[in-house]
């Protein structure tokens, strides 16, 4: 490694966007001979280069703060701390009376009662086997299809037979959770199963296909991620 | 009620308002910028700015992220927000007009979405990287030019060039974009 690297490691960037003025450039192209780690800054930043390539210049311009640039309204500040105050103790006070449990079980009937009602399925867009996360002899496979409310989302979920006498009656609830891409999760469906069961659920969400970032199998017990899968893989 | 919880529920809701204001603060400038970007609609670019940062203020899970993490979903969030605005104002215009399914080539589709990203990645830089990566890059000037206008030493120009693309890497590997 070259000894003067200290003095040349901020210049890669400034190299490869060609910022730098000639004395510059021959003077930083003679230290790269002899720098590897110059040499893999420099190969680090180049995929950058060909992405902001994408970008339109009037659009990347537009993005600079024009001098005397307005920002959000002055107002906007007090009119969203009271919004967002008074909505968390609508959330604390709901939670004090159970109240977000006995909505999630009502909204889960609902939505198990809507999409259930929706027939006939067309032809699935997306098929997507779930991957276990630990070590659970389960296995599920869900189908997406976009409708006009969302996505419906049907899945088999099969439990293979036991050979331990003693496991076969024992079941254990499982939830359908669909995370979407800005992170919000919700809980679609619960079930029971068991050594030798296959269950089919329907269910649905309103989230639009490519809105869906990942689809999961939890535990009810403790939540832990049985089984996932990603949609557009 | 008694008057010690009427208290407590007080403070809380103070707290409430102080951990707002702050992400107000933190949050509010830059994501309003963006979607000004998006949409050149100022008036409306307050309340998709509320309506974000309410879902941030929802979402502990996000407000625990490092501050470009959250900045970078919130970004995304607004970008959701602007599109499904636009589509309902669209279907609303376009009432008892018979659906016609958008046909793009996946080529195109991929093509406009990373720049979607990135340029949602380069409104997530702080405003000194940002100025000088779309000056350099955008504009071609030279580490002397941006120097003399925007007043800095020529070193300092170089070093947040430096800092501002590694930034943007991290912000686009983050999503997806790059390896």
């Amino acid at each position: 490694m070259s000894t003067d690297h200290v003095r040349f490691a901020e210049w890669d960037a400034a190299y490869v966007v060609r910022a730098l003025d000639s004395d510059d450039r021959r003077l930083y192209e003679a230290h790269l001979d002899d720098c590897r780690l110059c040499r893999d800054a420099i190969a680090d930043l180049t995929p950058v280069l060909g992405l902001l390539a994408r970008v339109a210049v009037e659009r990347a311009e537009s993005l600079l703060d024009a001098p005397g640039a307005t920002g959000p309204d002055p107002a906007a500040r007090a009119r969203m701390v009271a919004r967002g105050t008074r909505e968390a103790r609508r959330r604390r006070m709901m939670a004090w009376g159970g109240g977000i449990a006995a909505a999630a079980v009502l909204a889960l009937v609902v939505a198990f009662a809507v999409t259930t009602s929706v027939v006939p399925a067309p032809a699935p867009e997306e098929v997507v086997a779930l991957q276990p996360v630990t070590d659970v002899p389960l296995s599920a496979t869900v189908e997406l299809t976009d409708v006009a409310w969302g996505t419906r989302i049907a899945m088999v979920c099969d439990y293979p037979p036991s050979d331990d006498p003693y496991a076969r009656d024992e079941q254990w609830p499982y939830v359908l959770v669909v995370t979407s891409t800005d992170g919000a999760t919700s809980e679609l469906s619960t079930w029971r199963a068991g050594p030798g069961s296959t269950a089919h659920l329907d269910a649905g969400t309103a989230l639009d296909r490519t809105d869906i970032a990942s689809i999961e199998v939890r535990a009810v017990a403790d939540g832990r991620v049985l089984l996932r899968g990603e949609p557009g893989e | 009620m008694p008057h010690d919880s009427v208290e407590s529920r007080d403070s809380t809701a103070g707290r409430d308002a102080e951990r707002l204001a702050a992400l107000y603060d933190a949050h509010a400038a830059p994501v309003w910028r963006y979607v000004v970007h998006l949409t050149g609609d100022r008036a409306g670019a307050d309340d998709i700015v509320q309506e974000t940062l309410l879902r941030a203020w929802r979402t502990p899970r996000i407000l625990e992220q490092d501050p470009s993490t959250t900045r970078s979903w919130m970004f995304t969030v607004a970008r959701h927000l602007v599109i499904d605005e636009a589509r309902s104002a669209r279907r609303r215009r376009e009432i008892g007009v018979a659906e016609v399914p958008e046909r793009v080539t996946p080529d195109a589709t991929d093509a406009l979405f990373e720049a979607i990203l990135v340029e949602e990645a380069l409104a997530a830089l702080t405003t000194e990287h940002r100025t000088v990566v779309v000056r350099a890059y955008y504009r071609g000037q030279s580490v002397a030019e941006m120097a003399d206008e925007l007043d800095i030493p020529p070193g300092t120009v170089k070093s947040r060039l430096h800092y501002g693309l590694r930034a943007l890497r991290l912000t686009l590997q983050e999503k997806g974009v790059t390896r």
